[in-house]
């Protein structure tokens, strides 16, 4: 990370994440406030990114699939914070012991429709469960819908796992409504492959660009 | 579509979109060919927006929702063909009196997986239906999984209507996985305000 920063001139953005973090200064406005239910959210940086992977990890448990998690920091750090980032991520953080303790995120990128236009899509929203029930997931969805507003989103979408009862409570008590028509579709490494090798080869007459 | 070109330096481009198209001489090798099964894949340009939303259109009406496109042609514009594409477009073309003719589409975007990395992600694909079962889908799809395996996504996404029955075959067909466990929620622009305006003043402690 160090490195990535410092060739890409994001030196002052490191130096400030590393020596901030340990003392607790990062969280400004934090250091004032004393009630356990304060917490504050702010944009992820590159130094975020270990903390980041952390919460994919807590999430993917929940999830039940912990092992599936295969992300690596390097590729977090080229494709979101790089000249075009492919995603967006917010940190939730509260302080604890005089130090600022990540407790929750929402991973985020901007998809398209073709009747509408642009989509914000949120692909991970997480709260560790010691701190569920104050506001913190209403904080990071909030945050993220006004990011989309002001980036003239026509929509707001997610997905959510048909047995995650809490989530799906939580979603609908907020105003947003379940697409049941539609089923996602995929292919994964293998199945692209496959599919270059086999049937693609085999049954188009397109001519070679 | 014009001002929009010229502005950002792609004069060339627009005036040679328009030139030919009329003669068909956008279709080089295709004035070559005179079977009917012979396509061509293109990366869609700026003077290709009237086309990619008659295209969407004919789509919006096979999934039984047509008056639900709003969609501009300067959205599509601003958001497809400037500096920092939202979005890709394959056109699929035939030639027909010797003229190109756009006979399908496929829509794409990178989206991401937390567990993985980078994901493409297909927003619609479709062929005109007096030009199904030539390959086409096919093509277009081939085209896209190969520009995947290019950016280096780990996965190529979609989502079909669970009612489009002939959709689900062909999809079933060509090795993809319905992941049935996940549903997809939405708020509009209509919730995305009442919920900045309701809930969110109210249930925050910042």
């Amino acid at each position: 990370i160090r490195d990535f920063c410092l060739s890409r001139g994001l030196g002052d953005v490191y130096k400030r994440q590393v020596s901030t973090q340990s003392t607790g200064s990062h969280c400004p406005r934090m250091s004032q406030l004393g009630e356990s239910n304060k917490y504050q959210i702010r944009k992820a940086e590159p130094a975020d990114i270990p903390t980041i992977i952390d919460l994919i990890h807590r999430l993917a448990e929940y999830e039940k699939q912990p092992e599936e998690v295969v992300i690596t920091n390097q590729q977090l750090l080229e494709d979101g914070f790089g000249e075009k980032p492919l995603f967006h991520v917010y940190l939730a953080e509260i302080l604890s012991a005089d130090k600022c303790l990540s407790v929750g995120f929402a991973f985020y990128f901007l998809t398209y429709s073709t009747w509408k236009g642009r989509v914000m899509y949120l692909e991970d929203l997480f709260v560790l469960p010691e701190h569920r029930g104050k506001g913190i997931g209403v904080g990071l969805l909030g945050k993220c819908a006004e990011e989309a507003k002001r980036l003239n989103c026509k929509r707001f979408e997610w997905a959510v796992l048909d047995w995650n009862t809490p989530a799906i409570k939580f979603y609908q008590s907020i105003g947003s409504k379940p697409l049941n028509e539609w089923i996602k579709y995929r292919m994964d490494e293998q199945a692209i492959n496959a599919f270059l090798e086999g049937k693609y080869s085999g049954k188009t007459n397109t001519e070679k660009q």
